[in-house]
């Protein structure tokens, strides 16, 4: 060892080296001040295992023989100490490096070091007893006196000489004898008399043993009961302890650098002042610079923490836990404050924000975090007044494209969304550019309230975010379709009302690579179905279908399957389809003659209702058509629909007694041959002419009256029950209240609509009734319902000859919607059409899809629209509601992806539809 | 001086962490190259030799000029930047 030791003592500092290399040990740079510890690190490694710790105390002891050794210093003082003469000055010096401050309790290290020196102390406190006055000697010179003070009433009550001690241990005895004692060292020895004797107390020692010292007991009583109430309250506020810096620096900045999401949400879920700091500001995770989270998160092009953290900031689950006690909008104000700071908050050291870092690292995809944060601000300047654009990739990444991306990023980030009234009665608008950030101030401007007239829109689809320029591209070319396939859109447009413009936009979205969503109200959510989350959603909703049959059953009932369903699903159409009494066929087999009466109450009083809605929503003309329509087409409309329904529906259309329901609707009669079916219909439909016009002509005059309406039910229900052709006086009556547009419908449709054609008065004057409607108002409204039901008139056409390969009801495959299929299989497969389905990834939607092919195009043209249970008011009504950090806004979108602040969230459609409603319309 | 530099505050703006040596203001491939080869690969093993020289600039002059001989203007760029780190 020592051997070893000398030679490489006389090794240059490069041969030194190679000898680490060699030995295969790690050394660090050698210098002068590292050199020695390094030789022994060495010589220990080189000497081999057999070196003991013995050894290596010896060989420490040896070197700290070489004065350059003086780490071993203050063994070395031990030991030397030790063998050599006491010297109590030395002992004194150390003392008082080790005494000074020290509480009541002496320190572990004071009784060590009092056993170490024990074989020197005895002659030391000798020498030292009698320098308790202040006679010195030359060597024992007391720098220092120890005052011991007892407790207060110790003083009072005892009446001793003051304890003041020139030795730290004699000091530390008394504080142990007397209870609550508390000690401290001074330079002179007056001073130490004067604490000892409870003179002057000084208060500026931390003794929380003692807390009882000062005299004015009751006054500090007081203070501490106040303390307490103060922790009490705080108490109550939350119960969670600010987390140590350590802990913060440590355990939290390590899960932000290293993404592990799962440790984050745990840190901060369990205590949410990892989060948020004293004051609701950041906490930081880097001293120094002050980082927070977001900026180490930005740091190291940690999107997914980025992200998780403002979910986490922003949902109210986390803000209660920090403060249980917090008003609604209070808890959303702090949420606004400090996700506000998060994101914009610069750093210490060069006043960058988190979103300087991203840019500056290139971390495309923290930059699209924060950027599609509507508070964050983009324009915050460093210390060198340079904006988080003009330091893009300056540090890291310098390539082109990532580059590009993010500033694309930076710049606004737009939507084109898709506007659509709740019951779809006028046209889709394609709405202005939309931002968060725009629309921020817009709901300032406009806080009117809407007028009744107006129909409620929603955004049904959107793309987006795109940069403002190519958002404008996409919504020319949206709005007026590129000219080579203008045709091919324009058909679209016109032949599918309900999904027509969504159609068309997805279609160019996919095109130019732009990102797509739709609305989906069978799965709730905005999604693009031909993306991987979109088939993933379908698929989790097939099979979750594929495997309850029940839902099938209760989707059923729903299914009212009417055409004319489609052109318009609103309010009105919902109850007018519960009447037709298709619907209550879907389970005829099994039906009892009870239930059938109770539905068709059932049906009544929601005609009432929508009556009486209609009476309330159509201000004019326009409207009152409609129920008309509706009511007297369901009859006629049946044809379309598959046979065994249709032929049940006309058999109780031919039973005008509600009794001889039940017989008619065996089973039998439901397989009867379709021919037949057709025949007789076509027969019935002769017959029944004059009935069916007198019944739609109550339907479509308007009710002057509360009453009137009434009487106008009661005749309905009559004539529906089987009452023939009604009250002739009364009809003629009714028929004279009417419009006089719609009498002349009537007259129109009985001279020139021939029955073959069209298989029916009322629904020729429901047709007729909507191309007259469409003549009276431009303005939009009616458009889509006109135009629907021209298309609903081809189709008919069109499913009269597929009629007989309709294949029965017995058929049960895989659909949407019901245990058949509806449009919106169609809707669904029109999107995903072009996709390949992996049918390990997806095997129920490759199920569903396989069901969908077996059908021609042409069956599915004649497909009926699913009854819509349209969550109708999916956005708040009331613009000014805090909804933007509402829970409601949370659970609607669970997935936490940037486009959260897309337009799909909800309190900004308001605001969209006040604006474009004020904009001339498309 | 170089003391406004964009290496140099690009260096001061955030914490030194794991920076390797060359990240200094004045120690460019070929310095750095030189620091590392003693094994002085980190920039806060750089700074802990200007501590361990009692934070004295002439001191680490000289130990930069010996260890990597450095120039003048090199050693100022590094001066301050040790400088800002430390003080930071």
């Amino acid at each position: 060892m020592e051997a070893v030791l000398s030679r490489l003592r006389g090794l240059s500092a490069d041969e030194l080296r190679g000898e680490f290399a060699r030995a295969g040990v790690k050394c660090g740079p050698i210098t002068a001040t590292t050199r020695a510890t390094f030789e022994r690190k060495l010589a220990r490694v080189l000497a081999g295992p057999e070196t003991s710790a013995t050894d290596t105390d010896s060989s420490s002891s040896a070197a700290s023989g070489a004065s350059d050794a003086d780490h071993a210093k203050p063994a070395e003082a031990v030991l030397t100490s030790a063998s050599t003469k006491c010297k109590p000055t030395e002992a004194a010096s150390e003392e008082l490096d080790f005494g000074y401050g020290v509480g009541l309790n002496p320190p572990e290290e004071d009784e060590i070091f009092s056993k170490t020196t024990s074989n020197c102390s005895a002659q030391g406190s000798h020498s030292q007893s009698h320098t308790e006055t202040p006679s010195k000697s030359a060597q024992v010179s007391p720098t220092c006196y120890y005052g011991v003070c007892p407790m207060w009433e110790d003083v009072l009550s005892r009446n001793e000489r003051a304890h003041v001690y020139t030795d730290k241990k004699d000091a530390l005895q008394a504080v142990k004898m007397m209870k609550g004692a508390r000690f401290n060292r001074f330079a002179n020895r007056e001073d130490a008399e004067k604490f000892a004797k409870g003179i002057c107390d000084y208060f500026a020692s931390p003794n929380k043993s003692t807390p009882c010292v000062s005299p004015a007991k009751p006054g500090l009583l007081l203070g501490k009961d106040h303390l307490e109430v103060d922790s009490i309250n705080r108490e109550r506020a939350n119960s969670f302890k600010s987390p140590r810096t350590q802990d913060l620096t440590a355990k939290l900045r390590k899960a932000v650098e290293k993404g592990d999401e799962a440790a984050f949400s745990e840190l901060v879920w369990d205590n949410p002042r990892y989060l948020i700091g004293s004051g609701d500001n950041p906490t930081i995770v880097q001293e120094g610079c002050r980082y927070n989270v977001m900026h180490s998160a930005a740091k190291e092009n940690q999107a997914g923490i980025a992200q998780l953290l403002l979910d986490t900031l922003e949902n109210p689950t986390f803000m209660r836990l920090m403060y249980p006690d917090d008003q609604e909008a209070m808890l959303q104000k702090r949420i606004r404050y400090i996700v506000d700071l998060y994101l914009n908050t610069p750093d210490k050291a060069g006043f960058e924000t988190p979103l300087h870092f991203a840019c500056k690292f290139g971390c495309p995809d923290v930059v699209n975090v924060l950027c599609s944060h509507p508070d964050c601000d983009k324009s915050c300047k460093n210390k060198d007044g340079q904006k988080p654009c003009d330091l893009i990739c300056s540090r890291k990444n310098k390539t082109q494209e990532v580059k590009q991306k993010i500033s694309d990023y930076l710049e606004d980030r737009c939507f084109v969304p898709l506007l659509r009234a709740v019951d779809n009665t006028s046209q889709p608008i394609i709405g202005g550019l939309w931002s968060p950030e725009s629309s921020e101030s817009f709901s300032m401007i406009h806080p009117h309230p809407r007028s009744p007239m107006d129909p409620v829109m929603t955004v049904t689809a959107y793309a987006g975010p795109l940069s403002p320029s190519k958002a404008n591209d996409f919504r020319r070319s949206w709005k007026t379709p590129p000219r080579d396939r203008g045709n091919l859109f324009h058909n679209i447009l016109k032949s599918d009302p309900d999904r027509g413009a969504e159609r068309v936009g997805r279609d160019l979205a996919h095109e130019m690579g732009h990102p797509w969503a739709e609305y989906w109200d069978f799965l709730d959510s905005f999604v693009d179905l031909s993306s991987a989350e979109g088939l993933l959603k379908l698929n989790e909703y097939l099979s979750k279908r594929d495997f309850s049959p029940q839902g099938h059953e209760e989707a059923g009932e729903n299914e009212t399957s009417n055409k004319f369903k489609t052109p318009s699903p609103g309010k009105l159409n919902k109850f007018c389809n519960s009447i037709s009494v298709g619907a209550f066929l879907d389970e005829g087999d099994d039906m009892s003659l009870e239930e059938m009466k109770n539905r068709q109450n059932a049906a009544l009083t929601s005609i009432t209702s929508c009556a009486a809605s209609g009476l309330k929503g159509a201000t004019g003309g326009p409207r009152v058509p409609h129920p008309a329509h509706r009511h007297a087409a369901p009859p006629r409309g049946r044809p379309h629909r598959d046979g065994s329904r249709a032929g049940a529906a006309v058999l109780l259309d031919r039973t005008h007694n509600g009794d001889k329901v039940a017989p008619r609707t065996s089973p039998s009669s439901m397989l009867s041959p379709i021919s037949n079916l057709m025949v007789e219909f076509e027969r019935m439909s002769l017959q029944e002419e004059h009935r069916n016009s007198s019944i739609s002509s109550i339907f479509s005059s308007p009710p002057s009256s509360a009453s009137d309406l009434s009487t106008g039910l009661t005749r309905l229900s009559l004539g529906h029950i089987g009452q023939e052709g009604g009250d002739p006086a009364e009809g003629g009556e009714e028929e004279e209240r009417s419009s006089g547009s719609s009498e002349e419908f009537f007259e129109a449709q009985e001279s020139v609509e021939g029955l073959g054609r069209t298989r029916g008065g009322a629904l020729g004057g429901g047709r007729n009734l909507c191309a007259r409607s469409k003549s009276w108002d431009h303005g939009g409204r009616d458009l889509s319902s006109s135009g629907s039901s021209g298309s609903s008139y081809k189709s008919l056409d069109n499913s009269n000859e597929f009629l007989p390969r309709t294949p029965p009801k017995i058929r049960r495959g895989l659909f949407i919607e019901g245990d058949s299929p509806s449009k919106l299989d169609r809707q669904v497969f029109s999107a995903i059409q072009g996709l390949d389905v992996d049918v390990l990834k997806y095997p129920s939607i490759h199920k569903w899809k396989s069901t969908m092919t077996s059908y021609s195009t042409s069956d599915m043209q004649s497909w009926p629209s699913p009854a819509v249970v349209k969550p109708g008011l999916r956005m708040p009504q009331t613009p000014g509601s805090p909804a933007r950090f509402s829970p409601a806004r949370h659970t609607a979108s669970p997935d936490f992806s940037p486009s959260r602040y897309s337009p799909a969230n909800a309190s900004y459609i308001q605001r969209i539809r006040l604006k474009h409603l004020n904009e001339p319309s498309v | 001086m170089s003391s406004t530099s964009q290496k140099h505050k690009d260096f001061v703006a955030e914490p030194m962490g794991e920076k390797p040596v060359n990240a200094l203001a004045g120690i460019g491939e070929v310095l750095g190259k030189r620091l590392e080869e003693k094994s002085f690969d980190k920039a806060y093993v750089v700074l802990g030799q200007f501590l361990v020289l009692k934070k004295d600039e002439e001191l680490f002059r000289d130990w930069l000029k010996d260890t990597c001989s450095a120039n003048t203007k090199q050693q100022d760029g590094e001066i301050t930047t040790e400088k800002a780190t430390h003080f930071n």
